[in-house]
């Protein structure tokens, strides 16, 4: 009796050593694919002229996924995408759309370093890649597109993917369907196309999996109202909460892209200019509650709003002007100094901080956009891939917490303006 | 889905969407495809097609250089052979 319980339990633990070692070597799996997608519009905004509003979504339905996305800005005035969707689920797709991914980027850091971009020689290179290493019968759809905001022109290669959806400052909806079959083992041609975007306010870029996915409406896919739910959000959170009300249980991978032009701040904007002092956060705090009141009877947006402007506030004040970085944040709380020292260092700050506000209309609701800047140096936008990974870590809760609490955040390229924004 | 066929010709009814559907589709054609260059795929109700199925499509035409056709019945199917670019080369017919 006592061996065979010694022997059940040794048995135990070797399933638990093994699902233990299962699960690390999918964490590890997952961090090696976000790394190789690249971002570089990581909570940014794009801005030229205008500023867009560029944000993603990518679920994959396991751990290893078969789709695949890429957003790289080319120089100050090309912006490249690529979505990837390999054939069918599981192991050889994620190996595909990740193999083809790394080496696509890849490409472009070469590119880049000689100032030498070329669409059409990364679409042929990247096909003369994967072709030998794609099966016999397997087939890959893949979205290469290059935004010119000088030339207001797009550049595209669609491989067999879902139409992108356009919309124009008149609020047409324009669907661009592929202009190639999927990439398979045995084709080399292809053909690139140009559209004008001169008129476009609004892109969505996506895979299959998010048209075909059943929803809880009569059965019917989900394609069938991605258009007027396109047509209808602001931000990509807001077209994130209209699919999940629909759709009943994810059934593929889901990714997508959504870029949308910011509309310019009128003269009906409210601005105010505080100080860095730890006097000047309380106001700031109060002035903002008061001004958000007046603006809108939502009391849930209002909460969601405020804790965001508190967040992000004191990091313009205390990383922002002052230049305390986290690691000495964490150093001077351990040590109960932090108080003492901001106080220290605002005595010398003449630095300010800007916030505006403004109310936005965009199909029959309206949205706050709040806008703080400070005169600080800025950080790499990229660092927050790290902490919204990760959200046990102490740094960056502030910014994961406001994450949470809006239908989005944007930093300016230098990292030293943010923009956050609620449906009021 | 149901799959049958009789010479160079299979019908396809119910939708297309599952491993086992792309799997009973490559069965039956293989075995067409080893007897005839010519095939005919009525696809009669199905409104979806796997990209497993679309796969084995191309490596039929451009490998095997089988002659592919096919008929389809469902106009969300047909648009969607269209946004893929797929019309001209599975030569996709409505019926």
């Amino acid at each position: 009796m006592q061996q065979t319980k010694l022997g059940i339990n040794k048995k135990l633990k070797k399933y638990q050593d093994k699902e233990e070692y299962n699960s690390y070597q999918e964490e590890l799996g997952f961090a090696k694919e976000l790394n190789i997608l690249r971002n570089d519009f990581y909570y940014k905004m794009i801005e030229k002229d205008s500023s867009w509003l560029v944000d993603f979504l990518y679920r994959p339905l396991d751990i290893m996924s078969g789709d695949a996305y890429t957003a790289r800005e080319i120089d100050e005035h090309r912006t490249f995408y690529l979505v990837i969707d390999g054939m069918g689920k599981g192991l050889s797709a994620s190996l595909t759309a990740m193999l083809m991914s790394a080496f696509i980027n890849h490409l472009i850091d070469k590119m880049k370093t000689h100032d030498s971009f070329d669409l059409n020689i990364l679409i042929r290179e990247s096909l003369e890649y994967i072709q030998p290493i794609l099966l016999e019968e397997e087939a890959l759809a893949i979205d290469y597109i290059l935004i010119n905001n000088y030339f207001l022109s797009m550049e595209y290669a669609k491989f067999s993917m879902p139409a992108m959806l356009l919309q124009s400052n008149n609020n047409d909806i324009i669907r661009i369907k592929s202009n190639n079959p999927p990439m398979n083992k045995y084709k080399k041609e292809y053909v690139t196309s140009t559209y004008n975007v001169s008129n476009i306010s609004k892109f969505l870029f996506y895979s299959d999996g998010l048209v075909e996915n059943e929803t809880c409406i009569n059965e019917r896919l989900y394609g069938d109202f991605i258009q007027e739910d396109f047509a209808n959000s602001f931000t990509k959170e807001d077209l994130r909460e209209k699919i999940f009300e629909k759709i009943k249980a994810q059934e593929d991978d889901l990714t997508l892209i959504f870029i949308n032009k910011l509309p310019s701040f009128d003269n009906k904007a409210h601005k105010k200019e505080f100080s860095s002092s730890l006097e000047a956060v309380e106001d700031a705090s109060e002035w903002y509650e008061k001004k958000f009141e007046n603006l809108s009877q939502n009391s849930e947006a209002r909460t969601q709003a405020n804790l965001v402007f508190t967040e992000l506030f004191m990091n313009a004040y205390e990383h922002g002007n002052l230049g305390i970085d986290s690691s000495s944040k964490n150093l001077l709380i351990q040590d109960d100094k932090y108080i003492d020292k901001l106080i220290e260092l605002s005595l010398n700050c003449n630095k300010k901080i800007f916030v505006q506000l403004n109310i936005i209309e965009y199909a029959n609701n309206n949205y706050m956009v709040t806008k703080i800047s400070d005169e600080g140096e800025g950080f790499d936008t990229q660092i927050l891939s790290t902490i919204f990974r990760n959200g046990q870590t102490f740094n960056g809760r502030g910014v994961f917490v406001s994450r949470k609490n809006s239908l989005g955040i944007y930093y300016n390229s230098k990292g030293n303006s943010v923009l956050y924004i609620h449906k009021i | 889905m149901e799959i049958s066929s009789h010479d160079n010709l299979v019908n396809i009814d119910g939708n297309i969407k599952s491993i086992s559907d792309f799997q009973n589709i490559k069965n039956t054609m293989d075995s067409i495809a080893a007897k005839h260059k010519k095939l005919v795929v009525n696809i009669n109700d199905s409104i979806s097609i796997t990209s497993s199925v679309i796969g084995y499509f191309n490596k039929l035409i451009l490998k095997d250089n089988i002659d592919l056709e096919l008929n389809v019945a469902s106009k969300q199917l047909i648009e969607l052979f269209d946004d893929l670019s797929l019309t001209a080369a599975f030569k996709v017919r409505s019926i």
